[in-house]
C-alpha cells in the first residue's frame, strides 16, 4: 500500500468523533442494537490499529451484514419507511469502519456521514437541531481536514478551528442561496414517517375524544393575521364535519370519505359552490401547521382562497391531497359572514344530515318531537334547548361515564360534559326534531402572543361544535358550549373549568410568574419566526420576499442580485486572503524604503541581501551619480523615521519616495 | 484517426506553450494567481454528488433544514476554493542545484520553499513530471529545503521539465496545482559501460604513454594476472600484442600514465564509446592513475585528482552537445 493510501492515525480519531457526533440525534428513533454493533465495529477498528487484530474476513462480514439487515427488517416490521431508510444508512456508516482499508474509503465514510448529518433534520427541525447540524457538519469536515493535514500540523484545537473558519465563512453564500434557489416541490412520493400514535384530531368523535385531547399544551398550528385578527369567540378553526352517527361516534359520512364533492384548487370552480355567498369582509391570514400526519387543514369558515394541493369540501372544511408530515404553511382568505345554501338542501345530503341509528336513545327522539310541537318554530326550539342547557349543566373534563345510550343519559340524567357531549346530544336532538344538522370539530380560539402577532393554538384548545341548517338561511354555527361555559369562548379553556378540572390540564406553562411568563412568549415567538422564516420559507414566501426587496421576482432582478452579491461575498473572501498575505510591516518606515529599493531594482540596481541602506545608497551612486540627491536624502530619512523615531521624517519620507523616479540614463 | 490524433497533440502542444507563457522559466519562481489552477478533485465530484441527493431529500420532503445543510456545504465547497488558492499563493520556490550523475540514475535536485508573509502552507506535493512526489508543509516565516529526484535518461544537461505543485488541502474537495519551469539543469555522465581493456591506440601508433620512462627502475617485471587485482596493474600492452593477461610488478605504480582515447574504440557507436570512456575514467581515478582523455576536437591532458576526474566526465557528457542547452526533454 503506498503510503498516500494509509490512514493516518489523526484522521481516524476524528471520524470516531464524528460517528459518535452524526449518531447522537438518531438515538430515539433507531434500534439500541445499532449502538452495540458500533462499539463492536469502534472496538474492532482500534484493535486493527494497533496490529493486535486482522481485517474481519467475509464470513464475519456477512454475518454482520444480515443480522443487522435482519434486525432491520424485525424492528420496523418490513415497512419502509424514512426511518428503515435511514437506519439503513446508519447500519452501513458503522459496518464500512472495520472495513475501510484505504485513505479513500475514510474519505468515503465523511461523504456518508454528511448525508446522514442532513438526514437528522427528518426528525428534529427546531433551532437546536439547526445548531447541532452545524456543530456535525464542521465535525465531518475536520475529519476531512485533518486527513488532508499532515501529522506535524494536525492539533486537535487547531484542526477545529480552521474548519469552523471555512464553515463560518461559507455561512453568506449559504444564505443567499437559501434564499434565492427556487423551490421546486417534491418530485416524486417518498416514503413518510411510520406515524407513532400521535395525539390530536381524530377522524371519529366520541365521548370523551376532545376531553382527553384538551388535556395536552401539544402545539397544532399557529395563525397570523394581515391586518385586524377578528375577536377571540369567532376564531372557529374548522377542521372536520362529522355527518355520521352510530348511536355513540360520530364520523363522517361515505359521500365524505369518497371526497367526490372536494373542489381542488387546480379545478375550475365547482357548480355547488354558487350556493356559498360571501359577506362583510374577508379575513387573510397565514397559519403554520404542525405535521399531525392528517390531510385536513384548519381554516375559518367560510374559506375563499387556499393555496395549491389544497381543496374544499361541500361542508366547507379544507382538505389537502398529502397527509402533513413536515411543517407547512398555508395562507387563506375567509369570509366570516357568511350565507350557504340557503335556497335549499339537497335532497341526498338533507337525508345524510338527518341520519340517526335506528331505535336509539328514544327518550330524546320523545322529547324532541314534543318540544318542537310545542315550540312551534325551529328557532323557538333551539332557545328551549339553549336554555335547557344553561339552567342545569356543567362544564366539565371528568364527566359521568355514560352507557349505551349516551345522548338519553346525557341530556336527562348525568348532565355534565365536554364540549364533544354538548355539540353530540345538540345535533342528535336537531335531527330528532327534523332538523338537518351536523357536528364541527376544529379549535377554539387560542393564545395571542403580542410580541410576535400570532395565535398559538394548541390541542387545549380543541373543540367541538354544531351547524344546523333552516330554510332561507341555510347553515347556521351554533355552540351550545357557549351556553353553558360562555367564558370557554370568550377567554378561553383556562377560565372555563373549576379549580379541580384545571388541575388536570398540563398547566405546567400558565401564567403565573409575569416574568417568566414573558419569557416564554419571547422564546415561543422566536420559534413562530423561526417556523415561519426558515422552516416555512416556500415558493409563496419567497416570492413575497423577493417582492418587497428587490421589487419583483423576475429572472433578470434575480440573476443580478446573485450576482452582485456573489461577487460581494466572495469577493471580500478573496481580499481577506489577499489582506492577510500582504507582509506586515513592523515600522512603518519600512514599507516606503523597499518600494524605493524596488523602483531601483527595477533599473538594475538591487539592493544585495544584507546590504545595510548606507552601504546600498554608496553603491547606487557609485552606478548613477545623477541620483545622488534623491537617494542620499531618502537614505537619510528612512535613518531618520526609522531609527529616531521621528514622525514628520515619515511623512517626507513617504513624499520623498513617491516622488523618487529613476530616469533612463540616456537622457540624463 | 491520424489527424484526431495530431490534433489532440497540437492541442496539447498550444496547452503547454500557453502554461509556459503564464509561468515563464526562472530560477526563483512566486506561485501568483497566474500560475495557479483550481478545479474539484475526484472526492470534489463525489461530494458534488452527495449535494444533489442531500438537495433531492429536501426538495421531496419539502424540509429547508436539509436544504439549507446542502447550499452551507456547497458554500463551504467555494469557500475551500479559496483556501486551496491560498495555501499555493505567494509560496516562492528556488532552485538550489544539483549533483551530477549518471545516466539512468535518479538526479536529486536542491530546492528551497519560503512561505509567503503570515501564510502557512499546508501538505504541499512537488514532483517533477512522472516521477514520485514529495509532501511538505512550511508553516509560516518558515523555509523548507528538501531535494526532489527525477529519473535520468541520457548523458548531457538534464532539464527536470514542469515542476508540479500540486495541493488538496483544506478538504480535499479542491484540487490546486501549478507548473512551474524552474531554471535548473543537471549534469548526466554516461552511464559506465564495463569492458576488458582500456581504450587506447595501439602500441604501434603514439605509443609508450602507458608506462613511464623515468619511472622505469620501478618496474620489476610481469607477474601472472590475479582475479582481483587492480585493473591498472594489468600489463595492456602485452595484453594488446596478445601475450595473454600479466599484472606488471610494480614498486611505485602511482606514475603510471593512460591516454583513453576515443579511436581506441572503433566500430562502436558514440555512446557506447563514451560509456565505455566513462567506465574507464572511473576505474583509472579509482586507483589514482595518471591519465588523459582524447576526443575528436577535445583534448585533456594528463592529470588526476578530484577534479581532473569530473573534467574529463564532464567532457565525456557533453561530448557533442552544446555547452549552452543541449538535447533537452521538452522536445
Amino acid at each position: 500500500m503506498r503510503e498516500a493510501d494509509q490512514i493516518p492515525r489523526n484522521s481516524l480519531a476524528w471520524l470516531l468523533l464524528a460517528q459518535a457526533v452524526i449518531l447522537a440525534p438518531h438515538v430515539i428513533h433507531i434500534p439500541v442494537w445499532i449502538w452495540g454493533i458500533w462499539l463492536i465495529a469502534v472496538l474492532w477498528r482500534w484493535q486493527i490499529f494497533r496490529g493486535a487484530w486482522g481485517f474481519p474476513g467475509w464470513p464475519i462480514k456477512l454475518v454482520l451484514v444480515a443480522s443487522s439487515c435482519a434486525g432491520l427488517y424485525l424492528a420496523y416490521r418490513g415497512s419502509f419507511g424514512v426511518e428503515t431508510m435511514v437506519g439503513l444508512l446508519i447500519v452501513g456508516f458503522v459496518l464500512k469502519l472495520i472495513e475501510m482499508r484505504k485513505r479513500g474509503d475514510l474519505l468515503l465514510l465523511c461523504h456518508l456521514g454528511y448525508f446522514i448529518v442532513a438526514t437528522q433534520f427528518l426528525f428534529f427541525s427546531n433551532v437546536f437541531a439547526a445548531l447541532y447540524g452545524l456543530l456535525s457538519l464542521i465535525v465531518v469536515s475536520a475529519t476531512l481536514l485533518a486527513s488532508h493535514q499532515s501529522l506535524d500540523q494536525h492539533r486537535f484545537w487547531r484542526t477545529l478551528r480552521l474548519t469552523s473558519v471555512l464553515v463560518l465563512q461559507a455561512v453568506p453564500l449559504m444564505l443567499l442561496l437559501f434564499v434565492v434557489a427556487p423551490r421546486v416541490g417534491p418530485l416524486w412520493a417518498v416514503p413518510m414517517n411510520s406515524a407513532g400514535a400521535k395525539t390530536g384530531m381524530s377522524d371519529s368523535m366520541s365521548p370523551g375524544d376532545i376531553s382527553e385531547l384538551s388535556r395536552s399544551t401539544e402545539l397544532v398550528f399557529r395563525a397570523s393575521f394581515e391586518g385586524m385578527a377578528p375577536p377571540q369567540f369567532e376564531l372557529y378553526w374548522r377542521g372536520l364535519v362529522f355527518s355520521y352517527f352510530d348511536g355513540r361516534r360520530w364520523s363522517q359520512s361515505n359521500a365524505q370519505l369518497s371526497r367526490a364533492n372536494i373542489n381542488w384548487s387546480e379545478q375550475k370552480r365547482a357548480d355547488w359552490r354558487d350556493d356559498l355567498n360571501y359577506q362583510g369582509d374577508a379575513v387573510r391570514y397565514q397559519v403554520i401547521i404542525e405535521p399531525t400526519k392528517q390531510v385536513w387543514l384548519f381554516s375559518l369558515t367560510a374559506p375563499e382562497h387556499w393555496d395549491e394541493d389544497t381543496g374544499l369540501s361541500q361542508e366547507l372544511n379544507l382538505l389537502r391531497k398529502r397527509p402533513i408530515t413536515q411543517r407547512m404553511q398555508y395562507q387563506v382568505t375567509s369570509w366570516l359572514d357568511y350565507r350557504y345554501q340557503a335556497q335549499q338542501l339537497e335532497e341526498g345530503q338533507r337525508r345524510q344530515m338527518l341520519q340517526l341509528p335506528a331505535r336509539s336513545n328514544p327518550r330524546t327522539r320523545a322529547i324532541a318531537e314534543q318540544w318542537l310541537s310545542e315550540a312551534g318554530s325551529a328557532e323557538a326550539l333551539i332557545q328551549r334547548l339553549l336554555r335547557h342547557y344553561n339552567t342545569s349543566f356543567r362544564y366539565t373534563l371528568q364527566p359521568a361515564t355514560l352507557g349505551k345510550e349516551s345522548v338519553d343519559e346525557f341530556l336527562w340524567e348525568t348532565q355534565e360534559g365536554f364540549c364533544e357531549h354538548f355539540a353530540s346530544s345538540f345535533v342528535f336532538f336537531m335531527r330528532a326534531a327534523g332538523i338537518p344538522a351536523r357536528v364541527v370539530v376544529g379549535y377554539q380560539g387560542g393564545e395571542y402572543n403580542p410580541l410576535e402577532n400570532y395565535y398559538a393554538v394548541r390541542q387545549r384548545e380543541a373543540h367541538a361544535w354544531s351547524e344546523i341548517w333552516l330554510p332561507g338561511q341555510g347553515w347556521l354555527r351554533i355552540d351550545p358550549t357557549a351556553a353553558v361555559a360562555p367564558e370557554r369562548i370568550e377567554q378561553g379553556v383556562d377560565f372555563s373549568l373549576d379549580e379541580e378540572d384545571i388541575q388536570l390540564l398540563d398547566n405546567s406553562f400558565v401564567a403565573g410568574i409575569s416574568f417568566l411568563n414573558t419569557l416564554r412568549l419571547r422564546w415561543e415567538g422566536f420559534n413562530y419566526l423561526w417556523s415561519r422564516w426558515v422552516l416555512g420559507y416556500d415558493t409563496n414566501t419567497q416570492s413575497a420576499f423577493l417582492d418587497r426587496w428587490l421589487g419583483g421576482a423576475d429572472v433578470w432582478r434575480l440573476a443580478l442580485f446573485v450576482l452582485v452579491s456573489g461577487v460581494v461575498i466572495i469577493g471580500t473572501l478573496v481580499l481577506a486572503v489577499v489582506w492577510g498575505q500582504r507582509r506586515k510591516y513592523r515600522y512603518p518606515a519600512d514599507r516606503y524604503y523597499l518600494r524605493f529599493c524596488k523602483k531601483l531594482a527595477r533599473f538594475g540596481i538591487p539592493r544585495r541581501a544584507g546590504e545595510g541602506p548606507r552601504d546600498y545608497a554608496r553603491r547606487v551612486i557609485q552606478q548613477r551619480p545623477d541620483l545622488v540627491s534623491p537617494v542620499n536624502r531618502v537614505t537619510e530619512l528612512y535613518e531618520l523615521a526609522s531609527y529616531a523615531g521621528n514622525n514628520a521624517a515619515l511623512g517626507d519620507l513617504k513624499r520623498a519616495v513617491i516622488n523618487f523616479a529613476v530616469r533612463s540614463e540616456l537622457t540624463s | 484517426m491520424n489527424t484526431r490524433f495530431r490534433l489532440v497533440n497540437s492541442l496539447r502542444n498550444r496547452f503547454w506553450q500557453w502554461v509556459v507563457r503564464r509561468a515563464p522559466k526562472a530560477p526563483t519562481v512566486t506561485l501568483q494567481h497566474k500560475s495557479i489552477y483550481i478545479f474539484p478533485g475526484r472526492q470534489g465530484l463525489l461530494f458534488i454528488l452527495v449535494l444533489g441527493l442531500m438537495w433531492l431529500l429536501g426538495t421531496n420532503y419539502e424540509n429547508n433544514l436539509i436544504l439549507a445543510a446542502a447550499f452551507l456545504l456547497l458554500s463551504m465547497m467555494v469557500v475551500s476554493m479559496i483556501h486551496a488558492f491560498r495555501n499555493l499563493s505567494g509560496l516562492r520556490i528556488t532552485a538550489l542545484g544539483s549533483q551530477p550523475v549518471f545516466a539512468g540514475e535518479y538526479v536529486q535536485f536542491d530546492v528551497l520553499l519560503e512561505a509567503a508573509p503570515r501564510t502557512d502552507h499546508e501538505n504541499i506535493q512537488l514532483s517533477f513530471a512522472e516521477n514520485v512526489s514529495v509532501a511538505v508543509d512550511i508553516p509560516r516565516t518558515g523555509e523548507h529545503r528538501l531535494t526532489l529526484s527525477a529519473k535520468t535518461h541520457q548523458r548531457g544537461w538534464f532539464q527536470p521539465g514542469r515542476l508540479s505543485i500540486k495541493s488538496h488541502y483544506p478538504l480535499g474537495l479542491i484540487r490546486a496545482w501549478s507548473w512551474v519551469q524552474l531554471d535548473a539543469r543537471a549534469l548526466v555522465y554516461p552511464v559506465p559501460l564495463p569492458s576488458a581493456a582500456p581504450p587506447m591506440l595501439p602500441a604501434n601508433s603514439h605509443h609508450g604513454d602507458y608506462l613511464s620512462r623515468e619511472n622505469s627502475e620501478d618496474f620489476q617485471g610481469f607477474q601472472r594476472y590475479q582475479a582481483g587485482a587492480p585493473l591498472a596493474h594489468v600489463a595492456w600492452k602485452q595484453f594488446a600484442r596478445g601475450a595473454g593477461l600479466h599484472l606488471k610488478d610494480y614498486v611505485g605504480y602511482q606514475n603510471q600514465q593512460v591516454w583513453l582515447d576515443w579511436d581506441g574504440l572503433p566500430g562502436l557507436d558514440t555512446e557506447t564509446r563514451l560509456s565505455q570512456l566513462c567506465y574507464w575514467t572511473l576505474e583509472l581515478a579509482r586507483t589514482h592513475t595518471e591519465f588523459g582523455l582524447r576526443l575528436p576536437g577535445c583534448v585533456i591532458e594528463l592529470g588526476s585528482g578530484h577534479s581532473h576526474q569530473l573534467r574529463v566526465l564532464r567532457a565525456l557528457a557533453l561530448f557533442g552537445i552544446d555547452e549552452a542547452g543541449g538535447p533537452g526533454h521538452d522536445a
